[in-house]
């Protein structure tokens, strides 16, 4: 009996010992890593500025946001600092909202940021975060110093004493104008800046529509063919001034089912009949908004809304598209997208446009510097709403990544950056092109073909742009360098 | 520690099958029996005496225990983590007393209405994204779950009968493993820790040796008829 007793303590030692390979979990201890995700915010948005009249990426200019004031405390850059007062001479910059707002596309968040700059006009945008990952915007600045024929800019400034206007402001465009007498009450010295666009002509990287947050479409969802717009920038708290717009500089056309109509986004919104009033002048009274967006003209006979939008899919590598959305010949609106690897993009959607003859078209920009006319089953854009179109490249050489790991082990984790777009460039970095986006630390699909034996700039952006050039072989190493792992893991703590 | 658990199991084995070695004076037939044993969970039986070398045993075993708010540091990060261990299930068993004595052999077969291992792991402390603070719950979570196989075969060695030889109470104690296969591994995580899924293969490659549920039972037994 005592030998099955010591059997059976042998059997109960090997039995627990089997249940449990102790060596495979001592390992597990140091081999598994808690993966962090270095990004404050969701919803990503990564600008691009350029200069509108030579489409170069902004260099050497210091570009202040300013972020309206419900969100203030929302938007983030994806290093974690607030965005609202934010300065960076970067011509790469990504922001998005902190991770407790949920937006969705049925419930977008939409909020205004406004970029400035000293030497260029400064621009609002209103940014939709509608759940989408991280898309790249790319956003043009008007140089004041080399400005276009088509735009006229004025800017004067005051003084104040005693909380009053020193000198009265008196700016005149074509007609339009606004005067803010000496001695009106202000917060602080005043800043006046009208901007008058030539609404009919664009360049290659503007157009007036770009230079207004909701571009021609009026709150009750009429787009306003536009004769004429302006922008009011103002600072300086002022009360009250005087806005004089000649109504009967606006062209009244037969078809149109108003004579003239004024509208100030969100604002004002006010329709003359037959052309009886000459001239209309509106008081407006200050220190509510200070930027004012004024269109004159009358809204379209007839319009569509594009209530799903038009969604772009790309098979290939991931591509830079230019597209424009027209209306008689006349440029409605445009702008650049990315569509990355696998994706789908949509543009356009909820957009009212006139519809007498509207049509959309759409361009491959090319790492080679050429240019792809994508073929769309129809050039009105009415009629594709709500379809999804095949706009993969052909030109576009494409090659398979099966698994290229980015991810960053720092001291106490392991930093996967995710959603974090990649671009690259041929030409020492003066001009980047999309090549794909790190999702978990992981580059993986579909790429533009890249030759081994070239080197290339690569590009991301996390607290501040990360550069690093490498021939095309060494990809699978050269893309985050050892500064810019300390710099990610040092944001971290 | 695992010394004195080792000594105290093998002193208890020493007066099973003495209870058992006094049994065998005065000679009844007890052929039904129930039974409560504590071990690797708490078991409620009922067992059958087929004849003197084959018992029949049906027993309900379940097991439930949790740790929360244990403070672990994994990957150089400190984490508190709560840990449960869910096991229950129905197992039908023949005994086997291949010299008549009270040593037995025991073959069966478990059927588990949850075999689950649950970790959910959380930050500490918060964690700052350059201005950002991210608290514990902004942080996120990992959860780690493990379940095997809900039908597996058992088998064991043990002394004592399953149904008391010649008194109405009976001791018995019976080691055995469950040859439950690898346990599924799931491996969730939110948050800013979302991406710590990826750390899957590696959890799944290390549960792969856990094929093999040890079931540990101290039982005592009552003959009813």
């Amino acid at each position: 009996m005592k030998t099955i007793h010591k059997i059976f303590c042998v059997l109960f030692l090997l039995t627990a010992i089997v249940a449990c390979d102790i060596d495979k979990f001592k390992e597990l201890q140091d081999t598994f890593k808690v993966v962090l995700d270095p990004d404050a915010v969701l919803n990503k948005k990564e600008l691009v500025l350029k200069d509108a009249q030579t489409s170069q990426e902004l260099s050497n200019t210091n570009v202040t946001y300013s972020v309206e004031e419900a969100y203030q405390k929302s938007v983030f850059t994806t290093d974690g600092t607030a965005i609202h007062g934010y300065q960076s001479d970067s011509p790469l910059v990504t922001f998005g909202l902190l991770r407790n707002i949920v937006a969705t596309t049925e419930n977008p968040t939409t909020v205004a940021i406004t970029l400035s700059a000293e030497g260029y006009i400064s621009k609002t945008i209103d940014f939709i975060f509608d759940g989408t990952a991280v898309v790249a915007e790319y956003i043009s600045l008007i140089k004041i110093s080399n400005l276009p024929s088509t735009i006229d800019y004025k800017k004067e400034t005051t003084a104040i004493t005693d909380g009053k206007t020193e000198q009265p402001i008196a700016i005149e465009s074509n007609g339009t104008s606004i005067d803010i007498p000496v001695g009106t009450d202000a917060t602080g010295p005043v800043s006046v800046t009208l901007i008058n666009y030539d609404t009919q002509t664009t360049g290659d990287d503007f157009n007036a529509a770009q230079e207004f947050p909701d571009g021609f479409t009026m709150d009750n969802g009429d787009y306003i063919v536009p004769e004429g717009a302006f922008t009011l920038q103002i600072e300086g708290g002022i009360s009250e001034g005087t806005i004089t717009i000649p109504i009967n500089n606006v062209a009244a056309k037969s078809n149109n089912i108003c004579q003239s109509l004024i509208y100030i986004n969100g604002f004002y919104h006010e329709e003359f009949q037959s052309g009886s009033i000459s001239i209309t002048t509106l008081k407006i009274i200050f220190g509510i908004i200070d930027r004012f967006n004024i269109v004159f003209g009358c809204p379209a006979a007839t319009t569509c809304t594009l209530i799903e939008g038009v969604s772009f899919q790309n098979t290939g590598g991931a591509t830079q598209y230019k597209y424009s959305i027209s209306n008689e010949g006349n440029e409605i609106t445009s702008g650049k997208i990315v569509v990355g690897a696998g994706e789908t993009i949509t543009v356009a959607r909820g957009e009212t446009i006139p519809n007498s003859d509207p049509s959309i078209s759409l361009t491959a920009l090319l790492p080679s510097g050429q240019e792809q006319v994508i073929n769309l089953p129809s050039t009105s854009i009415c009629t594709l709403d709500g379809t999804t179109i095949d706009v993969t490249a052909s030109q576009l050489n494409k090659e398979y990544r099966q698994k290229i790991d980015l991810s960053i082990d720092c001291d106490n984790s392991k930093v996967a950056l995710n959603n974090t777009m990649i671009s690259f460039s041929t030409d020492n970095g003066v001009t980047y092109y999309p090549y794909g986006k790190i999702q978990a630390g992981i580059l993986s699909g579909y790429f533009p073909t890249i030759d081994d034996n070239i080197e290339y700039t690569f590009r991301f952006n996390y607290d501040g742009p990360k550069e690093g050039t490498v021939l095309g072989s060494e990809i699978n190493d050269g893309i985050i360098t050892q500064s810019d792992i300390n710099k990610i893991c040092d944001e971290i703590n | 520690m695992s010394k004195i658990i080792l000594s105290t199991l093998c002193l208890f084995l020493s007066l099973a099958m003495f209870a058992q070695e006094e049994e065998s004076k005065e000679p009844k037939n007890n052929r039904h029996a129930i039974g409560i044993g504590i071990g690797t969970g708490l078991t409620f039986d009922y067992s059958y005496k087929i004849n003197e070398m084959f018992y029949a045993t049906a027993r309900y075993n379940f097991f439930k225990y949790g740790v929360t708010d244990l403070e672990q540091e994994i990957d150089g990060e400190i984490f508190l983590v709560d840990a449960a261990v869910d096991f229950k299930g129905f197992d039908i068993a023949v005994s086997i007393h291949p010299f008549k004595s009270a040593f037995k052999i025991v073959a069966g077969y478990g059927s588990f209405q949850y075999s689950n291992l649950q970790v959910d792991a959380v930050f500490a402390e918060s964690i700052f994204i350059g201005d950002v603070e991210f608290t514990t719950d902004d942080i996120g979570i990992i959860s780690i779950t493990s379940a095997w196989n809900k039908q597996a075969p058992y088998l064991g060695i043990g002394f004592g009968r399953a149904v008391p030889k010649n008194r109405r109470l009976g001791f018995g104690i019976e080691i055995g493993t469950y040859f439950a296969g690898s346990p599924d591994i799931s491996l969730q995580a939110s948050g800013i820790l979302e991406n710590t899924t990826s750390q899957e293969d590696l959890l799944q490659e290390a549960f792969n040796e856990l094929k093999y549920l040890p079931y540990l039972q101290l039982r005592v037994s009552y003959a009813i008829f």
